[in-house]
């Protein structure tokens, strides 16, 4: 409980973490109500096509061309766009983490051969890589998930391994070495979470990338038709775009706050973990 | 002698990879009885640490043992074998560094670290661990052990930290320590306590020290046989009565005329006598002696043969002139 008590004084005395705490918990909290906010299927047709928004109680944000309730397909597509950030993140930090943590330590040809590979993903463009994966895969939530996952891993590799070449000279890993402790105890239980810091950092603005980059997949229809995403929701609004350029504002400026939101815990975190910029407790 | 040593080092040469011609070590002899300790001293880059990375099998990357034996109680060590000198490192052999402030993980309480070791090795129970190191942290006199075994370690001054490092070292009743440079880091008052803490272990547990350090001072005080190295190579080994009494060689001659001692200052305060010149480069060394253009003694035999290593009295030195010179006294 103290620590709890800490880790939000932490949290508020930083206000652009607490401003990115505060929109990213409303997302969360808007994902995890959509089904009792607004059960049935987003793509259910509720209220005359191209109501505006404000005009009809029923559907405070307007309806789209086809009638659909663009309030649902906002609290719904939260889920879709925060779920497929988790896990393509966490799919590219478990890879990079162990491709990054081996190259790092070991270094010589093991760190060779980790890097030339890493490269290779590196070298083929992020978003084409994504499109070929998913063309490969089939439009499903899966596919866009896993392609996510493989095209962002290659950057948590190469921040891992900088961190481990620094981490592994320091003198408390020589001392785990004559203690006789082994070289993958050492590796993830006494440099990674020296490394930990920057790994959180960048994992909560690559979710904002990741989300942008499911966003833009199923803009372009390479997304999984049969779930509402926020992409989607632009994708199919682009044809009004004239006459009711709300349908893809407001999903629009759905994304753009939750990308924000994750750019703002990001850099609060930056702060707050960077052990230069931090005041030492007395 | 050698059925009673603890650790023996016969003709031990160090290379890097690849290169013959180079060498950090080029062969270094020397034992350790139980209990006893031995000192290693010499410049900066002469080879002492390496020496005792090549008995952990800690080797640098890039850095092999090229040839000779390292014996362990008579049998030789796996410096190899990384799997089996696991079971060696902290076990047999504990290890101090230089560095008490980056030697701790500043993301583990001091408890967690000096309990990892124990579990390393021993298969006893957390709880139980954690009473073993409450009990280590007395021993090496940290203030109320209790409260300091959940601190984190930038909480610590440095020679607490040095005391955490040696009850770390000192956790599972090793049969030999390391002590590579232990209070080059430390100012001198915490100096002198940590190496009475080292003496009161060495008593207490009977456990052999090996004192790398270019202090002299530390070496007259702690040390009973003393090996003075150069360029890689052992040059003088004696008692430490003998050393200090009549140095043979004249690179140990020199080091003490260069460390300061109270009471024995000169007539006219001349300043304090230096070696001219420096430390070879491993890569460019000269002719037949490695110390030959540093030494006053040096002849035309010095230029040829690179000394071999013999007795004279009861020192070991490897000289072509050995013995005293007027001028030292």
């Amino acid at each position: 409980m103290p620590r709890l008590v800490a880790i939000s004084r932490t949290i508020f005395s930083n206000w652009t973490l607490a401003l990115g705490v505060l929109l990213l918990l409303a997302i969360i909290l808007m994902a995890l109500s959509a089904p009792y906010v607004f059960p049935g299927d987003p793509y259910d047709m509720v209220a005359p096509a191209l109501t505006w928004p404000g005009t009809m109680p029923e559907v405070p944000l307007g309806t789209d061309s086809l009638g659909r309730d663009i309030a649902a397909g906002i609290f719904h597509g939260a889920r879709v766009s925060l779920m497929v950030g988790f896990i393509a993140v966490c799919f590219a930090l478990v890879i990079g983490i162990l491709v990054g943590s081996l190259a790092g330590y070991y270094g010589g040809w093991v760190d060779d051969v980790l890097m030339r590979v890493t490269e290779l993903f590196q070298t083929i463009p992020q978003f084409m890589l994504a499109i070929v994966i998913i063309a490969v895969l089939g439009t499903s939530i899966e596919a866009v998930v896993m392609s996510l996952g493989i095209v962002s891993w290659p950057t948590v590799a190469r921040l891992v391994r900088s961190e481990f070449l620094i981490l592994r000279e320091r003198a408390f890993v020589h001392s785990c070495l004559v203690i006789g402790m082994s070289d993958l105890r050492i590796i993830f239980t006494q440099i990674l979470p020296n490394a930990l810091s920057s790994i959180t950092v960048m994992s909560s603005v690559l979710m904002a990338t990741a989300i942008l980059m499911e966003s833009a997949l199923s803009f372009l229809g390479f997304g999984d038709p049969n779930v509402i995403t926020w992409g989607t929701m632009i994708g199919m609004g682009r044809g009004q775009i004239r006459d009711a350029w709300y349908i893809i504002a407001i999903p629009g400026a759905a994304l753009l706050i939750t990308a924000l939101a994750l750019n703002l815990v990001g850099e609060g975190l930056n702060d707050a973990l960077n052990p230069r910029l931090r005041k030492r407790e007395v | 002698m050698n059925g009673t040593n603890l650790l023996d080092i016969r003709d031990l040469r160090v290379s890097p990879r690849g290169m013959t011609e180079t060498a950090i070590l080029r062969g270094v002899t020397f034992s350790v009885a139980p209990g006893e300790t031995l000192a290693v001293v010499g410049e900066s880059g002469c080879g002492k640490s390496m020496a005792s990375l090549a008995v952990m099998g800690l080797l640098p990357p890039g850095l092999e043992r090229r040839s000779g034996d390292i014996l362990f109680r008579g049998e030789p060590l796996p410096v190899d074998d990384n799997t089996a000198m696991r079971k060696v490192r902290g076990r047999r052999i504990g290890m101090v560094f230089q560095e008490p402030m980056a030697a701790l993980n500043p993301v583990y309480t001091i408890g967690h670290q000096v309990a990892e070791v124990i579990l390393e090795h021993e298969d006893i129970s957390a709880a139980e661990a954690r009473l073993r190191v409450v009990e280590l942290l007395r021993e090496v006199g940290l203030p109320s052990p209790d409260r300091i075994i959940d601190e984190y370690p930038h909480r610590l001054s440095g020679g607490q930290r040095q005391r955490v490092v040696i009850a770390m070292a000192l956790a599972c009743k090793p049969d030999l320590l390391i002590a590579d440079e232990p209070t080059t880091a430390l100012d001198v008052t915490v100096q002198a306590q940590i190496m009475r803490l080292l003496k009161r272990a060495q008593n207490e547990l009977g456990i052999a020290i090996i004192l790398i350090t270019h202090n002299l001072g530390l070496v007259a005080q702690m040390a009973d046989r003393v090996v003075v190295m150069y360029a890689g190579h052992k040059v003088e080994e004696a008692s430490v009565q003998t050393l200090f009494a009549s140095p043979q060689h004249p690179y140990t001659q020199g080091l003490l005329r260069a460390t300061p001692r109270p009471g024995r200052r000169r007539a006219g305060g001349k300043p304090l006598e230096e070696i001219p010149g420096m430390v070879p480069a491993i890569t460019d060394p000269p002719s037949g002696c490695r110390f030959r253009p540093r030494c006053p003694r040096a002849t035309r035999e010095c230029e040829t043969v690179h000394p071999a290593v013999r007795q004279v009295g009861d020192t070991i030195v490897a000289c072509h002139h050995p013995g005293r010179l007027e001028a030292v006294q």
